[in-house]
Order: structure tokens, then sequence, then C-alpha cells
């Protein structure tokens, strides 16, 4: 028991759940006393283990995985037999499924509507069996596979059908909120049949892999789910606020700081000018003047949204913010940041048409404009942060205008999202513009961003 | 960590829920789990959810369900020692110290010294009254995410250890380690290390069913078909936020739904229809947004 124990809360470690040793202690003798009943295992598990309302879904997820996968020793034989059942049970789930067939959408819209527990099962086991063979390289993209289940479903079309009987009043709305409700159960169980799967056929090696997949920490943004998102959110919030409060890092180190020495000399003057008093400089909150170049084609945009709502999050802390977005050419959206919530503002973003005129990046063209343009926003005092992925399409690379840019600013940060191990590669021109910067970081998923926010500022 | 004299006032995970029940407050089994757990590893038992689902209820039922005294200490921005801890009572020791000048001989000053420092002038605030009280207590620390920083910090020696450090007068050590509820509404992230030595309690808006039981319990006389009505009601306005694109300011919490059945019974309503509803909206919705919101929404929202 002690080692399957551990075992989990090395399992939810590697999910990104903070377990120290004590509390494992604290979940032993928990045991103890409460006994080895399921649910009360589990909730016994899950306050001595769980601090965070936000862990609370992958524990959860986590525990139906790894003990029922425990408990059932012997999977492997029964496997088979399930593998059976799954077959004829969906076979049947095909039958329900076609005879109230009607339209796009209207399959799934049926099974909403029964609202039948072991129907919605039924649905999920024959969803994840229409989508064929699955292999092992396929755990490291579950996510995928949920949303091609959903399409094989025609869950998007079932959506949009279920708005437009909304409207047109065919249901009312208590109904339309019971069937979303269900539709997010059959998501979730569409992803635990894929989970169980995996665990049944590959074993532990799945089970940690499905684990590390939680780990909102280490996950790529582009990967999330909206939930997942939204945590995101708000732990970046929670970040820009440290930043808010963070003294220069220059007076630190010293225990008490500087000496002043034109108020000691004023002191001095009373005591016949022996200085008896030391007075020392306040630690006073170093503010940097901060010019951002944001890439907002397809393929950062995520990116440089969650960075620019880091920074905002942070207002105070900076003396000044600039804020630029490019895909080929350049604009200038501070003035959307002052008008609205940072949230909203990077909506707004989106719709921007003057950033881009064939779609791609150039950064060449973008570096030009930024001389040419705004040039003087830049002095020794500004902290100048681009990112961007260096992908410049094969066109010309600026980087006469890049340089002088490096030179007049006090510091140069360029955030690349794409994984370092594709710098350089195809069209990115990364090391001719690092050879520059004060420091190159690569920036794609949220300890990552709270690592280099820590290092930079 | 055991302390000498300890009294359990809990028997078993069934009798909490009992026990609990019959002072009015309607325990699930996972509830029931974490204060047996709280109880037996003598660990403070922190709990979590949205405002209004029974947090600090359940600091006052413990109590009456144990039969033992509650202190309530509330958090607000600016709490410190002083005020939750102790405080030396200045204006009795300067009459003592008046009192006794000049009676004392050599060496008086020393004798003075260790005299006003005692028990008599101590003034206990509720921490130090929890932890000497002879008699097992619930400490119920209420809304912890609204004071600051540095009294979490503060607490965290009295809650790990049950003992705290008066610099003159020596450690306090709990003689019984009192059962220890706090509530908070993540209004501010708690510090690790608090969370580290507590058991959490995530209470989230109930199901159906346990909101229906709830009312009935807390609300006695109101008639079954009034009752299933308006918890259906407050289950879809609570479940605004899944589908909506913007949900509820504050969705109304359990407190929230008995007040309203409460009003609407003294109200003498016998079944809810759209025009009750409208007209007593403010019970159940806090902000003038949210009114609106549901008001717009009202045919869809009410019960079939």
């Amino acid at each position: 028991m002690v080692r399957c124990i551990l075992k989990f809360a090395e399992l939810l470690r590697k999910a990104g759940i903070r377990i120290t040793p004590v509390e494992i202690q604290d979940c032993m003798k928990a045991v103890e006393l409460t006994g080895m009943e399921k649910s009360d295992f589990k909730y016994t598990l899950r306050s001595t283990l769980i601090k965070d309302i936000r862990e609370l879904q992958v524990f959860d997820k986590l525990f139906e995985l790894y003990f029922c996968a425990f408990v059932k020793e012997t999977w492997k034989v029964s496997n088979e037999i399930t593998l059976q059942q799954r077959k004829t049970v969906g076979q049947e789930a095909k039958g329900l499924g076609k005879s109230g067939a009607g339209g796009p959408g209207q399959d799934i819209l049926s099974v909403l509507a029964s609202g039948n527990e072991e129907l919605l099962d039924k649905t999920a086991q024959d969803v994840v069996e229409a989508l064929g063979c699955l292999e092992p390289r396929d755990i490291e993209n579950i996510r995928e596979k949920v949303q091609e289940a959903k399409v094989k479903l025609e869950w998007y079309m079932a959506l949009h059908e279920m708005d437009k009987k909304m409207q047109e009043e065919k249901i009312n709305f208590s109904t339309y909120q019971e069937w979303h409700s269900r539709l997010r159960d059959l998501e979730r169980k569409i992803e635990k049949e894929l989970h169980s799967f995996f665990i049944n056929n590959y074993g532990d090696k799945a089970l940690q892999k499905i684990a590390e997949a939680q780990n909102i920490n280490q996950n790529d943004f582009l990967q999330l789910n909206a939930a997942e998102i939204e945590q995101v959110k708000e732990k970046l919030a929670r970040l820009g606020k440290q930043l808010s409060f963070k003294k220069s890092r220059r007076y630190r180190p010293a225990p008490r700081g500087r000496i002043d020495i034109k108020k000691v000399s004023k002191k001095a003057l009373a005591c016949g000018g022996v200085p008896l008093e030391m007075v020392y400089k306040r630690k006073r909150p170093e503010r940097p003047e901060l010019v951002i170049l944001c890439d907002v084609s397809n393929s950062v945009s995520r990116y440089s949204f969650f960075m620019l709502q880091t920074v905002y999050a942070a207002e105070s802390f900076f003396k000044d913010i600039h804020t630029f977005a490019f895909v080929d050419h350049l604009s200038c959206i501070s003035h959307l940041f002052r008008r609205m919530s940072p949230e909203k503002a990077v909506l707004e973003i989106k719709s921007l048409s003057e950033v881009s005129d064939s779609g791609c990046s150039h950064f060449g063209q973008v570096f030009f404009e930024f001389y040419t343009n705004y040039f003087y926003l830049i002095n020794d005092k500004s902290t100048v942060i681009i990112l961007g992925d260096a992908k410049n399409n094969w066109r010309s690379s600026g980087v006469d205008y890049f340089k002088k840019m490096v030179q007049r600013s006090k510091r140069l940060y360029w955030l690349n999202p794409q994984p370092f191990k594709e710098w350089d590669k195809d069209d990115s021109i990364m090391s001719t513009y690092a050879w520059y910067c004060t420091g190159v970081y690569e920036c794609r998923n949220l300890q990552q961003l709270e690592q280099l926010v820590n290092a930079i500022f | 960590m055991r302390f000498l004299g300890v009294t359990q006032v809990f028997k078993s995970i069934e009798n909490i829920s009992d026990k609990l029940y019959n002072s009015n407050y309607l325990a699930d089994r996972r509830l029931a789990i974490s204060v047996f757990l709280a109880e037996e590893l003598q660990k403070p038992l922190l709990v979590e959810g949205p405002a209004g689902v029974g947090k600090t209820e359940l600091g006052k039922a413990l109590s009456r369900a144990a039969g033992i005294s509650l202190i309530r200490m509330q958090c607000y921005e600016g709490l410190d020692e002083a005020k939750s801890l102790y405080e030396w009572n200045y204006q009795k020791q300067l009459l003592y110290i008046q009192n006794a000048a000049g009676k004392t001989g050599d060496g008086g000053w020393e004798k003075l010294q260790q005299s006003i420092y005692t028990e008599e002038f101590l003034l206990p605030r509720p921490l130090l009254k929890a932890l000497r009280s002879d008699e097992k207590v619930v400490l119920l620390i209420d809304e912890l995410d609204k004071s600051d920083d540095e009294f979490e910090s503060f607490l965290l020696e009295a809650l790990s250890e049950y003992q705290v450090t008066i610099p003159e007068y020596g450690t306090i050590t709990a003689v019984n380690a009192p059962l220890v509820v706090l509530t908070s509404n993540s209004r501010r992230e708690l510090s690790d290390a608090l969370k580290r030595r507590c058991l959490h309690l995530y209470i989230d808006y109930p199901s159906m069913e346990r909101e229906l039981q709830i009312v009935k319990m807390k609300v006695p006389g109101i008639n079954e078909k009034l009752a299933e009505q308006l918890v259906k009601f407050v289950q879809s306005v609570r479940n605004l936020r899944f589908t909506g694109r913007d949900g509820l300011k504050k969705p109304p919490g359990i407190s929230e739904t008995i007040d309203w059945a409460r009003s609407l019974l003294m109200l003498q309503v016998e079944s809810l229809d759209k025009e009750t509803v409208s007209d007593t909206l403010s019970v159940l919705l806090k902000y003038l947004e949210d009114t609106a919101q549901v008001e717009k929404r009202l045919a869809g929202l009410m019960p079939g």
C-alpha cells in the first residue's frame, strides 16, 4: 500500500502538483484511520494531498486511472473481454443512434435528449472505437484524438443545432443547460475512454505520459484547452502582480542600501562636520521603460497574447509601455490597452488589418519601419522585448536596423516560442539576430514564461 | 504528535455526520472524512469554496455538534498579533507600578519587572484564548484570505505546533489541541507553507437533491412543491456560468437559497410564478447587473 501511495504521489508530481513528504506522511496516517473503502480512500487522499482547488480536477482524473488500473491487477486478461464487449456495445449504440437520425448532429442530440447515462458511456466508447487503430505515439496527442472524436460525432453541428433550437424556443433554457452539461460529461468520458485504452494496452508508461500531459506549467500554450487557458491567465495575472511589487535589483543585495551623501553631510553640519549619523538611500522601485514588439501572425499569436497579458497585469511596474504588433508591417497598439482591459484589447488585435499584407512575417520590413517611425521611443533606459519565431520567410533580415535598436536601448531580449531544436531550421534566422541580443529565451509554456520574467525584470 | 489530556469529541466518521445532522448541518461523506482526519491528525482544516456555501457555518455547526464552545476570529486587512493573540494591559501595569512605588526595598525593580509580566496583566485575544482553554474548543479563523501575508506567516507557528511564544512570558502550549477551521474565499492565494500544514476541503455548490434536502432542513414548513421549484430555479441560475458567455457576477449560494425560501414562506407563496420571482429576485441576487440578466431570461429559467 505504501508503495502504491508513493507511486501515486510521484504521478501527481509529474502532473505538476507540488506534494511534500510531510503531506505523504499525513496521507499514510490518514489512510490507516479511514480504511480502504474506495470512495473513503479517495476523499482521504484528496484532503491530505491536494491543497488547491484548481488541482482537484487533475487529481480526480489520475485517481480514477491509477487506482482503477491498480485494482484490476489482471487487466491484461480482462482486456480482451472488454474489447469484445465494447464491440458489441458499440454496435448497439450505433443502431440506437441511427434510428433517431434526421440531420447533421442529430445522433448526438438524441443521446443528449435521452439523458441516459449508459447511452452516454456507450457513445463515448463507440466513438473511441471508431477512431480506429491507436498507436503508442498517439499518447502524446490525446487532445487531438479527442478533437477527432468530436468531429466524428458531429459535435459542433450539434452545438449549433442546440443554439438554433434554443432561439426558436423549441427547447427551454433549463433543457439547454442540461444538454450542455451532458456534452461536457461526454467530452470527459471520451477522454477517459482514450486514457484507459492506452493504459490497458501500454501500461505504466502510458500513465506517466498522461500525467505529464496534465501539467499546465509545461504544456505548450498552443495545446491548452479552454479551462486551462483560464487557469494560465489567472496565474499570469498573479505573476504580473508579483512583478509590480518588486524592488529594483540594484539596491537589494546590500542589507541597508547606499549611503545618501547629500543627507549625511547635511546632518553632519549640526555636529560640527562629524558624520555621526548615516542616512541611507531608500530602495526605490526601478521602473523600466518597456518597448514590446509582438509577432501576431497565426503561428505565434497566442504566445504574444499571453505575454501581453502578463505585461499589462504588471502595468504599474513599468514607467511606460509601448506595444507594437506586427506581421509584415508594424502598428502601435498601446492606445488599445489604454482604452480597455488587456483581455479585450488582445481580442481587438486579432482584427487589426494594417499589420499584415501577406500574412507572412517579415522581420526586416518591421525593423525598418520601427527605425524610421518610432526610433525616438528607445533611449538608454528602455528595455526592448521582441516576441517572434524569427521565421522570416526568406525575406531580408534588416539586421542593420536591428543592430541600431540594440545599440540605443539598455537591453534587448528576444523571446522565441519555437522549440529550441527548430531554431535556424528552414526559414528561421534566429542566430542572425541572437548575436546582438542581451538575451534570447525559448518561451512556450508557463514555466518558461515565469522563469524569464523573473530573470529579465 | 499527541497532546496530553486530549479529548476526542467525535468517535467516528458516521458519528460526525450524525451529530452535524442533529445540529442542522447536512454533511456529505467527504466533509465528514475531512473533519474526522482534521481531528485525528490534529491538523487545521482549510475550507475553500464559493461564497455562501456554508464554510463559516461548518465551524459553527461543529461547535454545536460537539457541544464545545466556539472561538471565532474574523480576519481583515491590518489584523495583527496584538488583536489576534495577546496584549499587555498597560494601564493596569502602570497602576501596579505606581502602587508599588516606594514600597519595595532593595532589588525591588527586578521583582517588579517579574511581577508585571504575569498572567494577571495579559489580555488574551482569540488565538491565545483557544490555546489556553482547559476544554477543547473550535477555533474558527474566518476569511483568512483577507488578512495580510505577515499575519499568515505568524499563524504558522500557532497552527502547526499549537503553541505561541510571548517574549516576556515564555512559550504557551495548548492544553487541548483546538479543532481549527480556516475559511477562505480565494481572494488571495494562500502561501504554500500554510497550505502544507492544513487539510484541505473544497465545498462546491450542492447538487439539486442535496440543496433540496438542505432547504427542507433549514426551512421547516415549506411545502414540497415550492421547495422543489425554487431549488430548480436557483440551480439553473447558477448554471448560467457554463452556458452564457457572460456568467453572473455572484451566483447565489446556499445561504441565498435559504433566505429566499424563508422570504417566500413569509409571503405565503404556494408555488412559483414569474411575477413572484421577479419581485423577490433581490433576495437571491446581489448585483443589479445580475438581476437584469436573469430577468431578461426569466421565461427560460422558470422550472417547467
